[in-house]
């Protein structure tokens, strides 16, 4: 009975001084937020080509595609395939498009949690990538453009790790939970920059007084110091420039490739 | 004795809690405040946003990591820009607050006072605070409200009194001391009749670097809103000798004596209190917005391909609720 008391203070105590672990979700970018910047383009042409196609699925599950081209009776073909893996606490998803003349894009998708659940077809067609709930480690490779993005999850704990391999730039976003403050971090690296690594970081500390709650701190690696929030959400917009260039590469990646323009 | 008093009130008033709402188009208190304190809340808002926040117990003090030009000074780096401070006191079923918002040079530009009498009486939260944010009608457990706003030397430039009774409450506005507008509401179990007195008055607003007069010279007349109760409430707009005509008619007089001007008059006298505290810039955080541009990307996809367009309908009439529920804020330039 001791035992379970003491238990059961303990628990409550550390709730009681534990930050929320929704303490950035409201103001801050995820990962998820940079993402949906970076794959905005090509998220809009495969969403897209369904609606401007001839399409349908054959014994093996591949989906067709007929794109004409404008104006034509000529057309291209588009095959698209899904493919699953599934295990204890850990899925596997694979996802090609091929064109006639062998050129393909593709990506793939491990998660791993408990209770983790297949992303729904119509995303994974679309690249329209959702993260689950319950997934605490998330990671997507894109070869063609020599991306890859790899979550983690720790307790309350994240650390997401963007690697964009054509532009030589790893973007990295981590936040850390302690009982009376939570951090959570931006981090550039630029490879042959003059400034290799740059951050930017924001801390929530609970303030002795109760009414006033939680007190932010931003901090610039580049000011050396605390930076005003206008200022640190300045940085964030010039840092997400990185992820609209990314997706404009991707999508002139895509044209190359040859997947025709759809009018 | 007053303390029981307060107590069989809210008893009574609560039996009545049920009442017949009014159409939306009709303001209400806090449409009414908000239409000047807004711009007010912004600057605020914006302060929190553009300097670095220090805290003291109920304190909040505004600086800055460079030096910065303010009303002719340079203040320098991590020197107090701006602070606001609030305090409460409550005494059995009062509650006495008070904020004090200072500027540049520790000038007071405003003080806002708000005495609150009822049941569950609960201090202004610091997240609402440090926004600017607080709503002034009364809450279902409360039945008397005063509102006061002031300058530095204690010259009121506006007022608000509810108070409620068993089956109504009256409300009366103040500018400068002079009353302008009184809303009547009486609430029956199957009908809420509200009744707006507008007062002519006139006054002067004498700062430093501006004058404002104002004459509204009128006779004091009243406007009737009516809603009765069924399955399509009815509402009835009456005139000052109690005859019916339309809600246009109703909303394009408080149109013109209340929002056109006693209120722009207010928020032209807020907007030059706004210039005590240093000059701020539009800071827009991280992440909303881009939920917002990839809803708007998907419906223009949508669009574009003319297709699933009931589902763009939905979501334009989403942002429409989302708008006037206040949790999409409109940022651009005024036309």
């Amino acid at each position: 009975m001791k035992n379970l008391i003491a238990i059961l203070i303990s628990v409550f105590s550390i709730n009681l001084f534990a930050i929320d672990s929704n303490v950035f979700a409201e103001r801050y970018p995820t990962f998820q937020t940079f993402n949906q910047i970076l794959f905005a383009d090509v998220r809009t042409y495969f969403e897209a080509l369904p609606i401007h196609s001839l399409n349908y699925t054959d014994a093996d599950g591949v989906r067709i595609y007929r794109v004409h081209y404008h104006g034509q009776t000529e057309f291209s073909v588009i095959f698209s395939k899904i493919t699953r893996t599934q295990s204890d606490n850990e899925i596997i998803e694979r996802v090609s498009y091929a064109l006639e003349n062998g050129n393909s894009i593709g990506y793939e998708i491990i998660k791993r949690g408990e209770g983790i659940i297949p992303s729904k077809d119509a995303d994974l067609l679309s690249f329209n990538f959702k993260k689950g709930i319950n997934d605490t480690f998330y990671q997507l490779t894109v070869p063609n453009y020599n991306f890859q993005l790899t979550y983690k999850k720790n307790g309350n704990d994240e650390n997401t790790l963007f690697y964009m391999g054509l532009m030589e730039i790893s973007v990295q976003i981590e936040s850390h939970f302690q009982e009376n403050k939570a951090s959570l971090d931006y981090i550039y690296f630029y490879k042959g920059m003059p400034t290799p690594q740059a951050s930017l970081t924001v801390q929530a500390i609970e303030t002795t007084s109760q009414w006033s709650g939680l007190q932010y701190i931003h901090i610039s690696s580049q000011a050396a110091g605390e930076i005003t929030p206008g200022q640190f959400f300045a940085g964030l917009k010039d840092g997400a420039g990185i992820f609209f260039g990314g997706g404009k590469m991707m999508m002139q990646m895509l044209s190359n490739l040859g997947f025709q323009k759809l009018d | 004795m007053r303390k029981l008093f307060l107590v069989l009130l809210l008893i009574s008033c609560n039996a009545g809690a049920e009442t017949v709402p009014l159409p939306p188009s009709v303001s209400s208190v806090d449409d009414i405040v908000s239409e000047f304190r807004n711009i007010f809340t912004t600057k605020i808002n914006e302060l929190g946003k553009n300097f670095i926040t220090l805290l003291s117990d109920k304190t909040i003090v505004f600086t800055s990591n460079t030096t910065i030009r303010c009303n002719g000074n340079s203040i320098l780096a991590g020197e107090p820009l701006a602070s606001m401070q609030y305090n409460f006191k409550k005494t059995g079923a009062e509650l006495n607050e008070k904020a004090v918002y200072t500027g540049c040079n520790g000038q007071i530009s405003l003080v806002e006072d708000v005495i609150t009498r009822g049941g569950k009486l609960t201090p202004l939260k610091y997240d609402d605070f440090i926004k600017g944010k607080r709503t002034f009608d009364l809450a279902d457990d409360e039945v008397y409200k005063l509102y006061r706003l002031s300058n530095s030397d204690n010259e009121e430039i506006f007022k608000m009194l509810i108070e409620r009774n068993q089956n109504s409450k009256i409300v009366e506005f103040y500018f400068v001391g002079e009353k302008f507008l009184r809303m009547n509401y009486d609430f029956q179990e199957s009908t809420t009749r509200l009744t707006l007195t507008y007062f002519p008055f006139k006054g002067k607003y004498v700062r430093k670097h501006g004058t404002w007069s104002f004459n509204r010279s009128f006779d004091a007349f009243t406007n009737t809103v009516l809603v009765t109760k069924g399955a399509l409430a009815q509402v009835n707009y009456l005139n000052t000798n109690g005859e019916l005509f339309s809600q246009t008619d109703y909303l394009s007089r408080f149109d013109k004596f209340i929002t056109s001007s006693t209120l722009s008059t207010i928020r032209g006298i807020l907007d030059y209190h706004n210039y005590y505290f240093p000059e701020t810039k539009i800071v827009q955080t991280g992440g909303a917005n881009e939920r917002l541009k990839e809803e708007l990307r998907l419906a223009f996809n949508r669009l574009q391909n003319n297709t699933e367009l009931n589902l763009v309908k939905k979501l334009v009439q989403d942002y429409i609720d989302a708008v006037e529920k206040g949790l999409i804020s409109d940022n651009r330039p005024k036309e």
